[in-house]
């Protein structure tokens, strides 16, 4: 392998709606968070490119929409990603309580070769929110989930603020490198694979 | 009918069945003991004659037949109801009460009233189920536009506005909870909405209702017709092609969207967010990504008209207020005043903190425009006050009231012809 050659990282992003999935997204590329109460359609994905060791990463991030309809976005969708990142809001319970949902219908339409070993990362974001007063999932309770479900790393993040939002994503692009060299032996022509998604990419664009 | 037969059962009366019990019955007893007698005796004798004999014969065998029959029941009872020194005669005094016919869809038609209580309620749909069930098998009703509707509809949507739904940030965006969901709709497939429930629930119920339709409301239109609609006239032109349920399950539902709009300054759902949530739940696709990218085109279809909806409500509004309205309105101005002030309040407070960021965006720009009409404000209260007590009241009673209302709307006017119909319909059940 050499540090040459650039690794696309296909991150994707599921939880509720409203929990703040496209603001964290937002705050990680753009370093921007907007008060703006916007629900995604389907679904926008971006790309970032990443310095971690010496290598550089693409990730290329696809926010979802949290509506009902498309909590199954199917095979397409979720096919080929390297990382899934569940997102729950620390005040509201529901929010929490459907991850189990959310991480199943993943397992399910992505059908990764090794599910128990595909890398999640959580987060439980708005931490900010009134001071945490508010806050209804406390850490170890999210911890414990994650703990039970294979050791999922865990971050307590704030879109809003910033806060250990470049931590999360930092574990999520080495997590989901993790997964990524594995196909390579079997994959002679991984570039043409990646350039494949690259394309696809910007054809969902317009 | 219950009580005739009664009556009959208690005194042995010999052919219970010829009052009430339809005409087949009547092959037993043809000319039963009270429908002969005086009828046409000079004109045929011979025959008379005869048929009194045989009635007598018959009617003798009768009172034989119920005598045997009395002293078993004497036998079994017991000496204490001295029966057989009851003397029975020929009935008198005997009408025709009622014809009552009873199906599946209609329920009891002719019933009268003193019997109604003993009538379990109907369920809220002939099929029993509220959910995956077209239209066209369910129980309907009037929205306050004259909008012929399912009942169901008007149920959830009465029950999210007593609860204060429209005033709960992110409404018919955030999920409900899943378990909860579920305990509901079976509630609601039993005709019952149960108390307590959550807001988020409701209004997510009332998407699943739109999304599990075996026909999306706007499959009949095709997603290049929708796609090349942009101004609101296409738009408008392309609502007039719905076939008419379809018609009035769009009209009530952006209606709905309306509502939660003007309520925007405390649910912050703006009329791009609302139609986003809505969007993928009007048209039936298999292929989620191909519903992914036809959602884009249904939504700004669906802004388009919420748009539309609330300039003409505004305009409406101006031209009724100014003037001295002595209309339904005026009952709740009161109220409606003094919820404005408090209204007004929030609003500004709203508009202050979020106007810089509101106005890089076109869209809410837009909306933004609309807080500062306090009308508004006042019309947003005592439309939901009125919409909230018409729906609490049951639908169809406020009939007329909510054709009132309609006709004042003169975008309503298309629908008038296909509603008579369905009036005509409706009326034809009860």
């Amino acid at each position: 392998m050499s540090s040459r050659r650039r690794v696309l990282l296909k991150v994707i992003i599921l939880g509720d709606s409203g929990v703040g999935k496209t603001s964290l997204m937002n705050q990680f590329v753009n370093r921007k968070f907007s008060n703006q109460y916007k629900a995604t359609i389907g679904a926008d994905f971006l790309t970032k490119e990443v310095q971690i060791d010496d290598r550089i990463f693409t990730l290329q991030i696809w926010d979802t929409a949290g509506q009902e309809r498309f909590q199954s976005l199917g095979v397409a969708f979720y096919r080929g990603a390297d990382c899934c990142v569940l997102v729950y809001d620390v005040n509201v319970m529901k929010s929490f309580e459907n991850l189990n949902n959310w991480r199943e219908e993943f397992l399910i339409q992505a059908a990764p070769s090794d599910p128990d070993n595909f890398p999640f990362v959580v987060l439980g974001n708005k931490t900010d929110v009134d001071g945490g007063k508010s806050r209804v999932v406390s850490e170890k309770k999210a911890k414990a989930w994650c703990a039970s479900k294979g050791n999922i790393p865990y971050f307590e993040t704030s879109a809003k603020e910033g806060f250990n939002v470049d931590a999360a994503f930092e574990c999520i692009t080495k997590n989901a490198f993790k997964n990524e060299p594995e196909e390579e032996p079997y994959l002679p022509d991984t570039i043409d694979v990646a350039g494949g998604q690259q394309h696809r990419s910007t054809g969902c664009e317009c | 009918m219950a009580r005739v037969l009664k009556s009959t059962q208690s005194c042995h009366f010999p052919s219970p069945s010829s009052s009430c019990g339809g005409s087949n019955d009547g092959n037993r007893d043809p000319h039963s003991l009270f429908n002969i007698p005086l009828d046409e005796e000079q004109e045929e004798d011979e025959r008379s004659q005869k048929e009194r004999e045989r009635f007598e014969l018959s009617s003798s065998l009768e009172i034989l037949a119920s005598a045997i029959r009395k002293s078993l029941i004497v036998g079994c009872v017991g000496q204490e109801i001295n029966l057989s020194s009851m003397e029975i005669g020929v009935p008198t005094d005997v009408r025709h009460v009622a014809h009552v016919t009873f199906d599946r869809f209609h329920g009891f038609l002719g019933l009268p009233v003193e019997f109604e209580p003993e009538v379990p309620t109907r369920p809220p749909s002939a099929s029993a189920k509220v959910f995956g069930v077209s239209t066209e098998s369910m129980q309907l009703s009037y929205d306050t536009r004259g909008n012929v509707v399912p009942t169901i509809l008007l149920m959830m949507q009465s029950h999210l506005y007593s609860r204060g739904g429209l005033r709960v940030e992110g409404i018919f965006r955030i999920n409900g909870e899943n378990g909860q969901e579920e305990y509901i709709r079976e509630e609601l497939n039993k005709g019952v909405v149960p108390d307590n429930i959550d807001v988020h629930c409701l209004a997510s119920l009332i998407k699943a209702w739109f999304r599990e339709l075996p026909t999306g409301v706007l499959d009949s239109l095709s997603p290049e017709q929708v796609m090349e609609s942009e101004s609101e006239e296409e738009c408008v032109e392309l609502v007039r092609m719905l076939p008419s349920t379809e018609a009035s399950l769009l009209d009530w539902s952006i209606n709905l969207m309306a509502d939660v709009v003007e309520m925007e300054c405390l649910n912050k759902m703006n009329a791009r967010n609302i139609a986003m949530v809505f969007a993928p739940n009007m048209t039936q696709m298999l292929d989620p990504l191909t519903a992914l990218m036809y959602a884009v085109q249904v939504m700004n279809f669906l802004k388009t008209l919420i748009v539309k909806t609330l300039k003409d409500r505004k305009e409406s509004r101006d031209r009724l207020v100014p003037g001295s309205n002595p209309g339904p309105r005026d009952e709740n101005g009161d109220q409606g005043s003094r919820q404005l002030l408090h209204l007004m309040e929030v609003n500004k407070e709203v508009a202050l903190d979020t106007v810089e960021v509101e106005m890089k965006d076109k869209e809410e720009s837009e909306v933004q425009e609309e807080y500062a009409e306090p009308r508004e404000i006042l019309g947003v209260k005592s439309s939901l006050n009125k919409s909230c007590q018409y729906n609490n009241n049951g639908g169809f009673g406020k009939k007329q009231k909510g054709w009132e209302e309609k006709r004042k709307m003169k975008n309503a006017s298309s629908i008038v012809g296909r509603v008579n119909y369905r009036v005509e319909l409706f009326e034809a059940w009860r």
